[in-house]
């Protein structure tokens, strides 16, 4: 078969050369399936993520065949099955139902930390923490789906996808997934709805502040958990730090048990003038409980993901599953790793930093010419930040 | 007839029984009778005279056929508000609770009731609920008190009566579209909200755009509506408004002008907040201009 798409670069068509007989090597040794293959779109990037999509397979087998011959760099299926997966446009392809996929890559570049440009383990490990707070705090504790029900795959490059594996959410339109996306971002949560003012004269300030009690469910419950937290541990310099006078400390302090016990009741009016305060806490907590997710993936039902197990074109990582057992543990740069440790290539850095990979450091300098083990070289050659020598 | 079936004829239960309403029925005296009770019930009238069962199931599914030839949301939505609200007032009337448990589970087929408290899954809540944000949600179950489930109910049972997409109008006799043209002008026009309308807003033409137009036309009038907006200095949040008040005026066409779609003109409007209002350009576009009377035209005229 001809191969049009692959467009070697002309500057270094050696490295291109190396990268695609490892890639297919690795998929002659290691071959993964979405479930219910024929009923999904296929789409295959070679120069780009997705450059073509509309392919459908009818068996596995015919999967891995075309797999082994085109070795693409990038591999994406369709969250959606389809009667006619092939079919164009999307319309005529017969909706069947969609897995629901929450794909997570916010990037901390900007968080205070010695930010790595090459490869950066701080940025890897907190979209891993908020895959495991997105898996604990809302698809179990919230949402309710079993672990069962939940698979992580680690993307290839910087993020993680979380699919939800029930016949209870196939159906779910864009709308519905969307008010799962709005539990999940809390972006549209009005504080105003969650502490009100309840009015028992026309007086200004005749009103009972009311907030959420003990028994308080959803939002309501994590918000209310939170501010009751913060005022049965903190102490004067807790206080402090979120900007609340010594004077207002001390009567909070001095008044804990009665302000709690109202509290639990839903009476966050123990205490006048505390309005601004319960603002300023809950607004934290709220930031701290929220996430960040890649909207479009989750309520875009025709959107292709990334196929789990499959090379990532852009790092040569393996788009890992991890289940939730060995999430914790999880080290992207260490346990995605496809190639050979004891083979190693020469390769010429375009730039200079450390590269931090297999736990090992390799210091980069532009221009400088380099030996470094497999994976490392496949890493930079893919990302375009060395030539093969 | 099915007695359940005929106080709720919306229901999956009056669904079989709507199978029996044949083609016979929809002859152009019963579609113009039907579209009398469609008038009624968007003008919020009892029924003149009381109607048998069956009278009452055939009119829901002329009446559904009148308001997709219609094609005003808005009229639809009207519609859909009234049947709720008598489905919910009978419930309350009768104060059987076997009918409200029916009736919910028709909509939430998971729905259990416990001490007072009625409990849903998440699954049947995205199916039909909003605002998950504040739902009191814990282990993939939404918790509910007796009036939240009525109202989360009434919701759902306004959604299905809204939703029109099964209605084919092509393989429907000619008459039918004869005979809505003769309702249509009858049922009052939603008027969309300005918050404090200005020189531009109170154009005649702006006037006429508000009450909706047909599908080619509904992207620029939401345009000129935005940019009448900038100019008039409404802020971008009453502008919204205005502008989602004007799309559920817009006729249907083959493909709704969303809420959304309207949205989006006026955050680009907002961004480009210098773009000038243009009678020519409007009128290129074959949106209502009406110079006779406007005052801008006037000026216009007086400046040259």
């Amino acid at each position: 078969m001809t191969e049009p798409l692959m467009e070697a670069a002309p500057h270094d068509s050696k490295g291109r050369q190396l990268v695609r007989s490892l890639f297919r090597s690795y998929y002659g040794r290691s071959q993964s399936f979405p479930s219910e293959l024929v009923r999904r779109e296929f789409g295959f990037g070679f120069t780009k993520k997705i450059d073509f999509r509309h392919k459908a397979f009818l068996s596995q087998r015919e999967f891995a065949e075309y797999v082994q011959l085109e070795v693409p760099l990038f591999m994406s299926y369709s969250a959606a099955l389809y009667e006619k997966p092939a079919a164009t446009p999307m319309n005529k392809k017969g909706f069947l139902g969609a897995d629901l996929v929450f794909d997570l890559d916010t990037s901390y570049e900007k968080e205070k930390h010695g930010h790595n440009p090459i490869l950066c383990p701080y940025c890897l490990e907190r979209v891993k923490q908020d895959c495991i707070a997105l898996v604990e705090r809302f698809l179990v504790q919230d949402f309710g789906f079993s672990e069962k029900e939940l698979f992580v795959n680690y993307s290839g490059s910087k993020g993680y996808h979380i699919h939800v594996n029930s016949e209870a959410v196939r159906q779910l339109s864009a709308e519905g997934r969307k008010q799962l996306l709005s539990y999940i971002t809390a972006t549209d949560l009005d504080l105003g709805r969650i502490l009100r003012k309840e009015f028992f004269a026309k007086s200004k300030d005749s009103f009972v502040l009311r907030g959420p009690s003990a028994r308080a469910r959803g939002w309501a419950k994590k918000l209310f958990d939170a501010a009751y937290a913060f005022v049965d541990k903190a102490d004067l310099p807790h206080f402090k730090a979120e900007g609340i006078s010594v004077q207002r400390a001390n009567k909070i302090m001095e008044n804990k048990a009665f302000v709690l016990e109202r509290m639990t009741e839903g009476n966050w009016d123990s205490l006048r003038g505390m309005e601004p305060v319960w603002q300023k806490l809950l607004r934290k907590a709220v930031a701290f409980h929220s996430l960040e997710v890649d909207k479009a993936v989750t309520f875009d039902l025709a959107r292709l993901i990334r196929l789990e197990n499959s090379l990532h074109g852009d790092t040569g990582f393996i788009a890992k599953k991890v289940s939730l057992k060995d999430l914790p543990d999880f080290v992207p740069q260490r346990d995605a790793l496809a190639f050979s440790p004891n083979e190693s290539h020469w390769i010429k850095s375009k730039v200079t930093g450390t590269l931090e990979i297999a736990e090992q450091k390799f210091e980069l300098k532009e221009g400088k010419i380099t030996e470094l083990p497999e994976n490392a070289v496949v890493f930079l050659l893919c990302k375009q930040k060395a030539e093969l020598k | 007839m099915d007695e359940f079936a005929a106080a709720y004829p919306f229901s999956s239960r009056a669904r079989e029984l709507l199978k029996s309403v044949g083609k016979e029925e929809l002859s152009p005296q019963r579609l113009r009778s039907a579209g009398e009770r469609l008038l009624d019930a968007i003008q919020g009238r009892k029924p003149f005279r009381e109607q048998s069962a069956r009278e009452r199931v055939v009119d829901y599914v002329l009446a559904r056929i009148l308001l997709a030839a219609i094609d005003r949301p808005s009229a639809a939505r009207k519609y859909a508000s009234s049947v709720a609200r008598a489905a919910l007032e009978k419930i309350g009337d009768e104060t059987i609770e076997e009918r409200f448990a029916e009736l919910a589970k028709d909509f939430f087929p998971s729905v259990q009731e416990s001490g007072g408290e009625y409990v849903v899954s998440l699954a049947d809540y995205l199916k039909n609920g909003s605002g998950l944000l504040y739902a009191p949600l814990e282990a993939g179950k939404v918790f509910f008190s007796r009036n939240e489930i009525q109202s989360l109910l009434k919701k759902a049972i306004e959604a299905r009566v809204c939703d029109l997409s099964s209605i084919s109008l092509k393989t429907l006799p000619p008459f039918v579209s004869e005979v809505a043209k003769e309702i249509e002008p009858r049922i009052p026009r939603e008027q969309a909200r300005v918050a404090h309308a200005g020189k531009y807003l109170d154009l005649p033409c702006m006037k006429k755009i508000l009450q909706g137009l047909p599908e080619g036309k509904r992207f620029y009038g939401a345009m000129a509506l935005a940019i009448a907006c900038v100019k008039d200095g409404l802020s971008k949040e009453d502008a919204v408004k205005l502008v989602s008040s004007y799309a559920e005026n817009c006729s249907k066409g083959s493909s709704p002008f969303t809420v959304r779609e309207a949205q989006t003109s006026v955050d680009w409007i907002y961004r480009h907040s210098s773009i000038g209002f243009s009678c020519n350009k409007m009128r290129e576009q074959g949106l209502p201009v009406d110079c006779a009377g406007c005052s801008l035209a006037l000026e216009r005229r007086r400046a040259k």
